[in-house]
């Protein structure tokens, strides 16, 4: 997990500097999943709302309809 | 009390044979320079921009209109709105470029997330990380602020004080001088029917030189073989002045071609053209074929910013075989309003003789310029 995290890291730093919103969205909502697979909800639901933000920005529709629903089952958006 | 409860104003008030002009110091004075911003242009609805430059759902637009930080938004639904260009959360201002089919307007400072339409969508993080909610945080009552706007031939009016009547019911007589052309499409010619003029003179000059017609034989002495002085009249109204031609009929192509002309016009524009004043800060020139529009912008006491744009009434018109016919034409007006610059200015440095009075008008040419003082009295005043 620590390379790949790196990896990730790297990956949404570049993705800001070139100010591709759309990466940024899919990059979060990503590893949202696999923090959630690994039962770690709260780093899940930060990731998520980055993705959130990210995907209503880029218009990516789906994504953000998708972010804001599993946020609402949390509890961490209207 | 303020900047010019000592300076009296009956003069300007009184009948065009015997008023006075506003005095100097009302082109030349920071302080009734800024009593004017509040007084004429806050209270009142203000020309800032065109739809033109929103044409497309999520096209962003910011501006500064009196000092204050705005942003034209083209909603999904295609309504164009005006807000404070501000985040609710700790005031950044949102948007500082034009920026085209936006989904959302998000700060960059923290995320909050608006739609089109101002409504706050998400407050990322706001109850911790991770958490878009708190209980003190209730996004409806923390939409952006609203100005109140309205689009009449497809420039953006705005009142900014809020306490203005309805733009319909304020512009009742310009609305219904126009309504020909309230029923028609325009369309704005692109980057060749559009340009700026930057004038060393206070705004209300602008106004003034466009209102009357009594210049034209000596500063525009191209108009005579077309547009003659009597061929011209004034109209002196409300919430306009300005003057009229019944002899426009010029031609802009090689061979004696014209621009298509607008569908549904009245028998009077056949030949006739109309130049109102709309108070405060808009010009406009309507022609069977075109209309021109200047959006005057102040920047200081002796500084304004002439916005022109031109639209013309059949679509294909704004087609690039048209191009040279459009560029004629933009010329044309161009080098007209140009003609003008000169003696404007000059009005602006005779307004630094300590002896001017205001001024003498002419009882039969000076009508819509006296009426533009009396209105500019009466909005100070108030």
């Amino acid at each position: 997990m620590g390379d790949s995290l790196q990896h990730l890291d790297r990956e949404i730093t570049h993705a800001h500097a070139c100010g591709d919103k759309r990466r940024l969205a899919h990059l979060y909502a990503g590893a949202a999943e696999r923090f959630a697979a690994e039962g770690e909800m709260d780093r899940a639901a930060f990731l998520l709302v980055n993705a959130y933000v990210w995907a209503l920005d880029a218009g990516e529709d789906m994504v953000a309809a998708q972010a804001r629903k599993v946020l609402m089952e949390m509890g961490r958006e209207h | 009390m303020n900047a010019i409860s000592s300076i009296n104003l009956d003069q300007v008030l009184r009948p065009v044979a015997t008023a006075r002009g506003l005095p100097s110091s009302f082109y030349t004075e920071a302080g009734v320079y800024d009593l004017e911003r509040r007084k004429v242009f806050a209270r009142n609805w203000a020309c800032v921009g065109f739809g033109k430059d929103v044409p497309n759902p999520g096209d962003l637009r910011p501006i500064t209109f009196l000092g204050q930080p705005l942003l034209i938004a083209r909603g999904r639904d295609g309504q164009i709105r005006v807000f404070e260009n501000v985040c609710r959360h700790r005031g950044a201002v949102l948007v500082t470029e034009p920026v085209n089919g936006r989904p959302v307007i998000r700060c960059p400072y923290h995320s909050w997330c608006y739609s089109l339409d101002g409504a706050l969508v998400t407050t990322p993080h706001v109850g911790g990380a991770g958490h878009n909610t708190h209980p003190e945080i209730r996004r409806e009552e923390l939409s952006l602020f609203e100005v109140r706007s309205y689009v009449w031939l497809d420039m953006i009016f705005v009142n900014v004080s809020g306490s203005a009547p309805e733009f319909r019911d304020a512009a009742a007589d310009l609305i219904r001088r126009f309504e020909e052309f309230d029923q028609v499409a325009l369309h704005h010619g692109g980057g060749d029917s559009s340009f700026k003029i930057d004038l060393k003179a206070n705004w209300k000059l602008a106004v003034e030189n466009y209102a009357e017609s009594y210049h034209l034989p000596w500063i525009h002495p191209g108009l005579n073989s077309y547009s003659r002085l009597e061929d011209h009249y004034h109209m002196v109204e409300r919430s306009f002045c300005g003057q009229g031609s019944s002899a426009y009929t010029p031609s802009f192509g090689p061979n004696g071609e014209r621009f298509g002309e607008f569908a549904g016009l009245s028998e009077k524009w056949r030949k006739g053209a109309e130049y109102p004043c709309v108070f405060p800060n808009v010009l406009v020139g309507f022609q069977n074929d075109h209309i021109f529009i200047i959006q005057l912008e102040p920047v200081a006491q002796d500084a304004t910013i002439e916005h022109v744009e031109i639209y013309y009434a059949d679509k294909a018109m704004t087609g690039p075989s048209f191009a040279s016919m459009r560029e004629k034409n933009a010329n044309m007006w161009k080098e007209i309003f140009v003609e003008d610059i000169d003696v404007v200015e000059r009005m602006q440095k005779g307004r630094h003789a300590p002896s001017f009075d205001g001024g003498k008008f002419s009882p039969v040419m000076d009508g819509p310029t006296h009426r533009f003082h009396e209105w500019v009295a009466e909005q100070m005043m108030a």
